[in-house]
């Protein structure tokens, strides 16, 4: 268990708030610190301006797709993973590269997709 | 999005929420009955097919297990006003949260404590916002908790982040007070 003390930030975009609040409490167990993001626009400005490790982005966010965030983190050259869920639809061309894990993943898969990550 | 989509939210909470109890972060109950609430709004939000829905409506199903026997410990008050799933999600957490801490510590802890509930609609800055009042009367004496728990964080973190709300929880001695304000359009789309 990390103490937190050299926590990996990672930004999640989620808009199920209960599911939010959920990861935020599970994953400093796996040393993650989170900020979390329920709207693309605020996405996009953490995106932009915080010290982040990695991400994982909902392709869905509000109706909205995730896709602005993902540029941000593109151009920062921060690693992420999308995370869709049944029936949410391909994802664009342009992210083909990008993984994606499937919902509804659960705590251990995602800490050890995000140490993968973090690893490359 | 598709419907279902919402039947993956439960699945997925549910699924997250059991690796928090077993790594005994959480108190079994209380996990358990966050997931069955989730599932109960996504039942009743699915009886208006993930349409609008009146925050009455919304409230009386949080509320119904606490006026039995025909006594009315939760006092509502408020305006006719329809609020989007996504409102209606988070707000149902969010006052489930209150009444499990009111039940446990609070004002329904007590035999002749009660709580008032009462909203309106109100402008500002050319938006409409619903403005929400917990209060508790009657209850023992509050002493403000050591360490927020996750049904506080739920309230002062998560409304903030899914409604952009601004939302002030007090533990007053003499009675736990929350006030919730957020824009009705906030939640512009389907959770």
């Amino acid at each position: 268990v990390n103490d937190g003390a050299h926590a990996r930030c990672v930004l999640v975009l989620e808009d199920s708030m209960a599911l939010a609040m959920l990861l935020k409490e599970a994953l400093p167990r796996y040393g993650y610190s989170v900020l979390l993001a329920a709207r693309v626009g605020k996405g996009v400005i953490l995106a932009r301006t915080e010290a982040i490790d990695a991400a994982i982005l909902d392709i869905n966010i509000a109706g909205e797709r995730v896709y602005p965030v993902a540029a941000e983190l593109a151009r920062r050259g921060i690693p992420f993973v999308f995370a869709s869920g049944y029936g949410s639809g391909a994802i664009d061309r342009a992210y083909a590269r990008y993984e994606v894990v499937l919902k509804p993943y659960g705590i251990k898969g995602l800490a050890e997709k995000l140490a993968q990550l973090l690893e490359r | 999005v598709p419907r279902i989509e919402r039947l993956f939210e439960v699945a997925h909470v549910a699924r997250v929420a059991e690796r928090l109890q077993r790594d005994r972060l959480h108190d079994r109950q209380r996990v358990l009955h966050a997931v069955v609430e989730l599932a109960n709004t996504h039942s009743l939000l699915a009886s208006v097919a993930w349409g609008e829905i009146d925050l009455r409506r919304v409230l009386e199903s949080e509320f119904a297990p606490y006026q039995l026997d025909g006594r009315t410990r939760v006092q509502t008050s408020g305006d006719h006003v329809r609020i989007k799933p996504a409102a209606a999600l988070a707000l149902s957490m969010s006052v489930h949260e209150l009444l499990t801490n009111a039940s446990k510590y609070g004002a329904l802890s007590t035999p002749d404590g009660f709580v008032q509930v009462a909203w309106r609609v109100v402008a500002r800055a050319r938006s409409r916002r619903l403005r929400l009042a917990w209060s508790e009367h009657g209850g023992p004496r509050v002493a403000p908790p050591t360490r927020l728990g996750f049904g506080s964080r739920l309230i002062t973190e998560g409304l903030p982040l899914e409604l952009d709300a601004e939302v002030e929880l007090d533990y007053a001695p003499e009675g736990v007070n929350c006030t919730i304000e957020f824009p009705l359009a906030a939640a512009i789309a389907p959770p």
